[in-house]
This record gives structure tokens, C-alpha cells and sequence, in this order.
């Protein structure tokens, strides 16, 4: 706070804040994994889709799930296995190199199971040597890099500080939450399952393969018998398969 | 798909693009999250990797299709262009074995309108697909006995109900489902899956399908074995 009134740029950050407050858990899927989602009442879904590869599992020791493992037991000891990750957003676009749908999740389906995270929780851990390396690696995540849901607006604002400036508008805020060029965002961790009805709206960019159409349509009809929005923007890149 | 090398770090290559984008490997868990089939590929390229997961993808997307297809409430729209999209999937023999086994391993729900999807699917452009729709309504009552005989499989014999799921899994994943709804009482051989690594994980394995299968052959099991594998409770003195 100090900094940005030494900037000239306290009302903008208070803004900052304000808005951050308001805005939504969002997560990216492909279009297969948002269908099976909204489905997720379907009987047809239920009896043939739920049995898809059920028993496979990755094997715990490539580099990629250690990682994982290793940030996952410094941030939720003894409960990793019920977390879900998102990103917060102020637009309804989620970081879509993860996957095309953003699925924007109701506040008041998460509001009291979510914390905020300063940033992707393995870059993180990595970065600040948290739990890798020897055993006098450091074993707690540090104060101050995560918050609860309503206090969400305060991480951001101390995070992002120094991309304020006097001359920041309200229409800026949005790419400064969630940068999807740089992949910089703040993670959201939420305890539990996400059922449709978890959903508030889902924006699909983008479009492939043809037969694309036919689980967007599916993926709008589904969402529609839960109130949910579905919105589309941009247009076909490719005419193979996407994600 | 996804490529780790030692210098650059991780990269990854959207199906359908042909560039790869540098990623750190905190994305990777997100690029994976909540996928309920991510898998392991071992190649000798990136190509041949490219083209192992085009047609894991093909897999997936014919089951949403022709679920799409099947569902009673799904928008015409929709279902013709799940079926012209199936007919131009099912050219490749991986995908008919992927839905047939899926498809055989339960009858079809009541959301379902199959008649429906027959006449979607009733043009010179989708006959491979008809055909398969029309065998899987012929197979219904045979798919129920399949069922039934499973479903009267003592748990007990696989170390408990948690690992007859996993056996389930297993057995519609390697097509044993469909093999005996489809071909049944002659065509079945349980010579079959003898060298199958992924069947002799369980120890009984030849035990439970010979069980199994038996009672949906011409002749009865022996009362020994009956009385081994079956649950008397649910299905009778024998």
C-alpha cells in the first residue's frame, strides 16, 4: 500500500482489489472433459462413459508427479487427493492453454471450500526450493501467499502491486489478474468435487475438428437444464483433433 | 501431447497443430487435471507417440458420440453430425472394438432411444454404423444374461468387491463383455486371453471366466464349481 501511494496509484490499486474481489474460480477443460461434466446426472453418461480407463493411474515416480506430490504434500497435507484446481478471473476466461472451455464456477459453490494462491503451487514450491532438493530443503510454505476466499482481493493486490499504475483503467485489470501470455495467475484451490450444478457459465473459444459441434451442442443443451450460460467465441484454427 | 527433454525443459503439442509451445512443469499437472485417462506412452518417437494418442483421442470422441447418438433427449442437430462424424471414425478397426466393448458390457439404459438412432444412421453414407447399431439392439437380451452371470459372481473369489471392480475394468477394457454377448455360446474360447499380462494379474482369472462363461454355454457348470463362485442368495438353490 506504502509503495503504490508513493506511486500516485492507491485509488487504483484499492480498485484492483475491489474488483478481485468480485471475481470467479475459473477452470479450463477440453470439450470431451466439460460434456462428461455436465453430464454428470446422465444415465447413458453414468453406465458407459464413468468406466473409462477407472482404473488407470499415472505412476507416482515420473518427474512430473513428484513434483506435483511434493507441492501437493507441503499445501494439503493428508488431503491432496480432494483438491481441484482453478485460477481467478475476472472476465470468465480461465487459462485456456490448459484447455478451451472455461468453466466459471458459482461463488456460492465454493466460497467456503476455496483458498487463493499466490501462484501455480509447483512453480512456487520449486522456485522457493519448498520441499525439493535435501532434507533441509524448507518444509512450509511461507505466511502470506495464501488467502481465504474473501480475502482473495488482498493477495491480489499485494502480488500485483507493481503492474499498477496511475494510468491503470478497470479494462486492464482483467489481463493483469490472469496473464495467459506469461501463464501467470492466482491458483485457486478448492476442497471437493465440482458437479454441474457447481457451474455458473462455461465460454468455449475456439473450434477444430468437426465433430466439435456436436458435443458443444450437447455441452449448451446439458448446461441449459442446470441454468447454466454457455458462451462461444472466436473461430476454427484447425481441422484436427484439439484438447 | 507433452515431450520432456533435458535441455529445453517441457513443451507441448495441442492434436491437430504441428507447433510446440514451451510449458514449466507446474502446467503439466494443469494440462492433466481431473483427466481420468492420462497414460503413459512408451515410444520410439515423438511421432509415433502423436499417433498412439490421435487415436486414444478417436476413442474418446466416438464414445461421446455415440452417446450423443443414443441419448433420447440429444438435439437432431447433433446426433447427425455424431453419426456422420462416427462413420468417418469407424474406418478404423480400434474404434468398433473401443465402442463395441463398452457398449456390450451393460444393456442400454432407458434414456436411450437406439430405434431413433437407427434412423439417423439409416443413409448410404453410414452403413458401417448402422450395422453396428443394429447388431447392439439385436444383442440386448444376450447382453442382460452376460450381466446377470456376472453380477452373480461371488465377490469372494476376487479378494473382496473392490477388486471384482477392478477386474470388471479390466475384462470390458479387454473386450471379454462383448466376446461373450456377441459370440456366445459357440464362438467364446477362453484360449483367447491366455497370454493377456493385464488377465493374469489375477490369480484367478481362468477360474472366474470359465464360471462365468459356462453357465452361458449349452451346458450347465459342474455343482462344484457353483457352488464356489455363485451367490446362493441371490441366485437360488442350485
Amino acid at each position: 500500500m506504502d509503495k503504490a501511494e508513493s506511486r500516485g496509484c492507491l485509488k487504483e490499486l484499492e480498485r484492483f482489489r475491489a474488483a478481485v474481489d468480485r471475481s470467479r474460480a475459473v477452470l479450463c477443460r477440453s470439450l470431451g472433459q466439460v460434456l462428461s461434466l455436465v453430464s454428470s446426472d446422465n444415465e447413458l453418461y453414468a453406465t458407459f462413459y464413468g468406466m473409462v480407463r477407472a482404473e488407470a493411474r499415472l505412476p507416482e515416480d515420473t518427474i512430473i508427479e513428484r513434483e506435483r506430490l511434493l507441492a501437493d504434500d507441503l499445501l494439503f497435507p493428508h488431503y491432496k487427493d480432494a483438491i481441484r484446481f482453478a485460477a481467478l478471473s475476472l472476465d470468465g476466461k480461465g487459462v485456456t492453454q490448459y484447455g478451451r472451455c472455461s468453466v466459471v464456477l458459482a461463488d456460492a459453490s465454493v466460497r467456503r471450500r476455496a483458498t487463493a494462491f499466490e501462484k501455480n503451487s509447483v512453480d512456487f514450491c520449486r522456485e522457493r526450493g519448498l520441499g525439493f532438493g535435501n532434507s533441509s530443503s524448507p518444509r512450509h510454505v511461507p505466511a502470506g501467499y495464501r488467502a481465504t476466499w474473501d480475502e482473495k482481493g488482498k493477495l491480489a493486490a499485494s502480488k500485483l502491486e507493481g503492474a499498477i499504475t496511475p494510468a491503470t483503467a478497470e479494462r486492464d485489470f482483467p489481463e493483469i489478474l490472469l496473464d495467459n501470455d506469461l501463464r501467470d495467475f492466482v491458483e485457486v484451490h478448492i476442497y471437493g468435487p465440482l458437479h454441474r450444478r457447481a457451474i455458473a457459465s462455461i465460454n468455449i473459444s475456439g473450434g477444430g475438428h468437426p465433430s466439435d459441434e456436436a458435443l458443444m451442442l450437447e455441452i449448451e443443451r446439458r448446461a441449459e437444464e442446470v441454468g447454466v450460460v454457455v458462451g462461444k467465441s472466436g473461430g476454427a484454427k484447425s481441422h484436427g483433433p484439439q484438447a | 501431447m507433452l515431450e520432456a527433454d533435458c535441455l529445453r525443459g517441457y513443451s507441448y503439442r495441442r492434436f491437430g497443430e504441428t507447433s510446440y509451445y514451451p510449458c514449466l512443469a507446474g502446467d503439466v499437472a494443469n494440462l492433466l487435471s481431473d483427466a481420468p485417462d492420462a497414460i503413459i506412452v512408451r515410444s520410439k518417437s515423438a511421432e509415433q507417440s502423436y499417433q498412439i494418442l490421435t487415436g486414444e483421442w478417436t476413442n474418446d470422441r466416438s464414445l461421446h458420440l455415440i452417446l450423443i447418438l443414443l441419448d433420447r433427449n440429444s438435439q437432431l442437430r447433433a446426433k447427425k453430425i455424431a453419426a456422420k462424424c462416427l462413420e468417418e471414425f469407424f474406418s478404423r478397426e480400434a474404434v468398433t472394438d473401443y465402442l463395441a466393448y463398452r457398449l456390450y458390457s451393460r444393456t442400454l439404459p432407458d434414456v436411450t432411444d437406439i430405434i431413433e438412432a437407427l434412423r439417423v444412421s439409416a443413409t448410404d453414407a453410414c452403413r458401417a454404423l448402422f450395422g453396428f447399431l443394429a447388431e447392439l439392439h439385436k444383442c440386448q437380451a444376450q447382453i442382460a444374461k452376460v450381466r446377470e452371470q456376472w453380477e452373480s459372481l461371488n465377490p469372494d473369489v476376487f479378494a473382496g468387491a473392490d477388486e471384482k471392480r477392478r477386474f470388471e475394468h479390466l475384462v470390458i477394457d479387454e473386450g471379454v463383455f462383448y466376446y461373450l454377448s456377441k459370440r456366445g455360446h459357440r464362438g467364446f474360447n477362453i484360449d483367447r486371453w491366455r497370454d493377456n499380462p493385464r488377465l493374469k494379474q489375477f490369480d484367478q482369472w481362468e477360474v472366474v471366466l470359465t464360471a462365468w462363461s459356462r453357465p452361458l454355454l449349452a451346458k450347465g457348470p459342474g455343482r462344484e464349481t457353483q457352488g464356489l463362485l455363485f451367490d446362493t442368495k441371490e441366485t437360488g438353490t442350485i
